[in-house]
């Protein structure tokens, strides 16, 4: 399945848009009315208006951001240096490039809607699995935006940090495996192809 | 309108004043990939959150409580890690229920085990956004790669708590 991510440079042509725009409508649709049918079930009919109420008060917060972090992510994949982000993230990048890109992610303000362009860009900039992966878990289990907004003004200074410290080897470590899978796949891969 | 979004919004302003101003020739890609790329999130992300809304009016908060206490241990972090990866939405749904569950008493391993568990296994983003950029072969592999990690950061603070770690 040709993704963003797996596609260097250049949008879909639009067949292939328009046909991954269906199925997209298609799953999403399948999946809330069953979400909303067991909601029904389990909370009636007080709980499926408090869904949508909720829901739809997301969806509007977050579709402008959601707009603002597209921009953003298509300015930063515009403007990246290509060679230079092949060459620190890229397949020979090796330890240093999953710790460039853990420290990176874990900067990363919260948006999902602006991280995962920047990964889609970074990806077709020439980063390899493992360093997205790294990047992504940096983004979402250090998160050091969380940590000053949410962690230590809800829970506390003492779990925060404990958190933080607990919480650093996740993102390489992921990374890792990662490369890890990855290599068991393309050995298969050469093996079926002699 | 809240001060994030403005943020986002003047970020965003700045980069394409730039662009058009700089590297005028990329403009039009620029709005192109944007376009691109929201074709793609266009039905997730709507259908994401509401799956998520749904579910959180299902997920009884009170009985977690309950089995991740401070005395649970590994068993308790294991388990906290599972549920965390069931908690559906950001951080303004599982806070929330985090915080439940810390008043009546999780541990903090358990609690550090829940929150990595639900960052990382976030299924409503996985759907809305990560499975529609990045295809179900870096989502399966990333998904992998990641299992052990809640229950890593929670043996990890557990084991800094053992060696005197004050909360």
């Amino acid at each position: 399945m040709n993704t963003a991510a797996e596609q260097p440079g250049k949008p879909a042509p639009a067949n292939a848009r328009r046909i991954k725009w269906q199925l997209h409508a298609a799953i999403f649709g399948t999946l809330s009315v069953l979400a909303a049918l067991a909601c029904w079930a389990i909370a009636g009919e007080a709980g499926v208006s408090r869904g949508f109420a909720t829901a739809g008060n997301q969806i509007a917060d977050i579709a402008v951001q959601l707009v603002f972090g597209l921009v953003i992510a298509a300015s930063i994949s515009i403007l990246l240096p290509r060679d230079k982000v092949a060459r620190w993230l890229g397949a020979d990048s090796g330890f240093k490039g999953l710790a460039l890109a853990s420290v990176l992610g874990s900067l990363m303000p919260g948006a999902p809607m602006a991280a995962f362009p920047i990964v889609v860009a970074l990806g077709q900039a020439g980063a390899r699995q493992g360093t997205l992966v790294a990047f992504l878990t940096g983004w979402a289990a250090l998160s050091i935006p969380r940590l000053f907004i949410w962690e230590i003004p809800l829970l506390g200074l003492g779990f925060g940090t404990l958190r933080l410290v607990a919480g650093l080897p996740l993102p390489i470590l992921a990374g890792l495996g990662t490369d890890f899978i990855y290599e068991q796949i393309e050995r298969r891969r050469e093996k079926a192809h002699g | 309108m809240d001060s994030s979004t403005i943020i986002l919004g003047l970020i965003a302003l700045g980069l394409v004043a730039y662009i058009a101003f700089f590297r005028r020739d990329k403009l039009r890609p620029l709005f192109e990939q944007a376009r691109y790329q929201a074709v793609m999130v266009l039905f997730s992300f709507p259908g994401g959150i509401l799956i998520a809304a749904f579910v959180s009016e299902i997920i009884p908060a009170n009985l977690i409580a309950g089995i991740v206490g401070q005395e649970s241990g590994l068993a308790g972090v294991v388990v906290a890690g599972l549920l965390g990866g069931l908690i559906p939405g950001g951080p303004m749904v599982s806070f929330p229920i985090a915080l439940t569950i810390w008043h009546a008493g999780a541990g903090p391993a358990q609690m550090i085990a829940f929150l990595t568990g639900w960052s990382l296994f976030a299924f409503h983003r996985i759907l809305t956004f990560e499975f529609p950029l990045m295809g179900p072969r870096f989502v399966a592999t990333r998904l992998v790669a990641s299992l052990p990690l809640p229950l890593l950061s929670g043996a990890i603070a557990l084991a800094l708590i053992a060696s005197g770690w004050r909360v």
